[in-house]
């Protein structure tokens, strides 16, 4: 039976429940987590909300804010200063 | 009933009913939730200003029809009973999003991008960004981008919004990070850049297919991880899984290995390492 699902439905199922897995943890397991990848969970954290006031922002403050870009480098935001790959 | 699965996003009564009165129900409601939008469907009645009504129910709404005529009319009270969030609204509730909230945002979305990376390889946070823009062309109105409904915490909106968007660009998965790989000068490159595109769809079986195989390589050293990796790819649930012999905290520890090998620091994950190119 196994090898009758497309290895595309399995891929899909395996990332699918990693994904939702991330919503189960804990506060403090997901601390943790982050932290023993080496990160610092306040500087993700603050750098998360950056990236998504940034998404927020007006276009006429596109300009002005540019630099956030620089710390939040998402293809977003290269995209929106005409940066795109 | 309302108790046990409130709230609703709007609640319809009948007017007139065989055991309860409709007002009765509504006053029920409106004491346990006063937030919660209501309609009254009136049908016995041939205009609004002939249904009784007591002055606590003077703000809901009455319909007549919900068949015919009224349907409109429905539509438009269903739209303006809706608390919508506004632009300014959104913004107040970026500010107000927790530390651990913001962790567990980024964290799902590097993750579920995982499902939709797309020819322009997107990242976790070109997935965030998405949902946000998304949900300010939905506060601006003239339903364009997604609306955040106040009825749900900010949080599990977007996370909604987060899911909503991958699951619409599933067919994108065939960008994952096992695809990429370094040439002799350690340039990582995407192998479906140089792939001669001939048949896309029999290139995305072989990449998916390889790139399970490659996840339970990773793992062969771990039975358990790849009791977990096959039973997900087939669909098993959670339950079914530990049947075969796993515990709670071993289930979980499992799921964190597998998280931390795929998408760790030395993980190999796809996004951050790519980025990193630009």
């Amino acid at each position: 039976m196994t090898d009758r699902i497309n290895p595309v439905d399995k891929l899909e199922r395996i990332m699918e429940q990693l994904a939702e897995s991330v919503l189960e943890l804990s506060d403090e397991a997901l601390v943790a987590e982050i932290t023993e990848s080496g990160s610092d969970p306040q500087q993700e954290a603050e750098l998360t909300r950056s990236l998504l006031r940034h998404a927020a922002r007006p276009p006429e403050l596109g300009q002005r804010l540019s630099n956030v870009s620089e710390t939040t480098d998402s293809h977003y935001c290269r995209k929106s200063k005409g940066l795109s790959r | 009933m309302y108790r046990d699965y409130a709230p609703f996003e709007v609640v319809l009564i009948a007017y007139g009913m065989p055991t309860k009165n409709g007002v009765d129900i509504a006053l029920d409601i409106l004491r346990h939730d006063p937030t919660q939008p209501i309609i009254i469907i009136a049908s016995d009645y041939r205009s609004e200003d002939e249904v009784p009504r007591r002055k606590e129910l003077m703000d809901v709404p009455f319909l007549l029809d919900m068949n015919n005529s009224d349907y409109s009319r429905f539509k438009e009270i269903l739209e303006k009973l809706q608390p919508w969030a506004t632009r300014e609204e959104v913004d107040r509730a970026i500010t107000a999003l927790t530390t651990d909230e913001l962790l567990k945002l980024r964290k799902y979305a590097e993750w579920r991008v995982c499902l939709s990376r797309g020819t322009d390889h997107r990242t976790g946070k070109d997935l965030l960004q998405e949902a946000l823009c998304l949900t300010f062309q939905g506060a601006e109105g003239g339903g364009a981008g997604k609306r955040w409904n106040k009825r749900v915490t900010f949080f599990t909106y977007l996370i909604g919004a987060i899911r909503n968007v991958t699951r619409r660009r599933k067919s994108d998965i065939d960008l994952w990070c096992d695809i990429f790989e370094c040439d002799a000068e350690g340039h990582e490159h995407c192998l479906l850049d140089t792939i001669e595109s001939r048949d896309p769809a029999a290139e995305q079986l072989l990449i998916a297919e390889e790139t399970v195989r490659g996840f339970l390589e990773r793992f062969k050293d771990d039975p358990k991880a790849r009791l977990l990796l096959q039973g997900w790819s087939e669909g098993m649930k959670r339950k079914e899984i530990m049947q075969e012999g796993l515990s709670e905290n071993e289930y979980r520890a499992t799921v964190k290995r597998i998280r931390m090998k795929l998408l760790g620091p030395n993980g190999g994950g796809g996004g951050e390492k790519h980025d990193r190119q630009d």
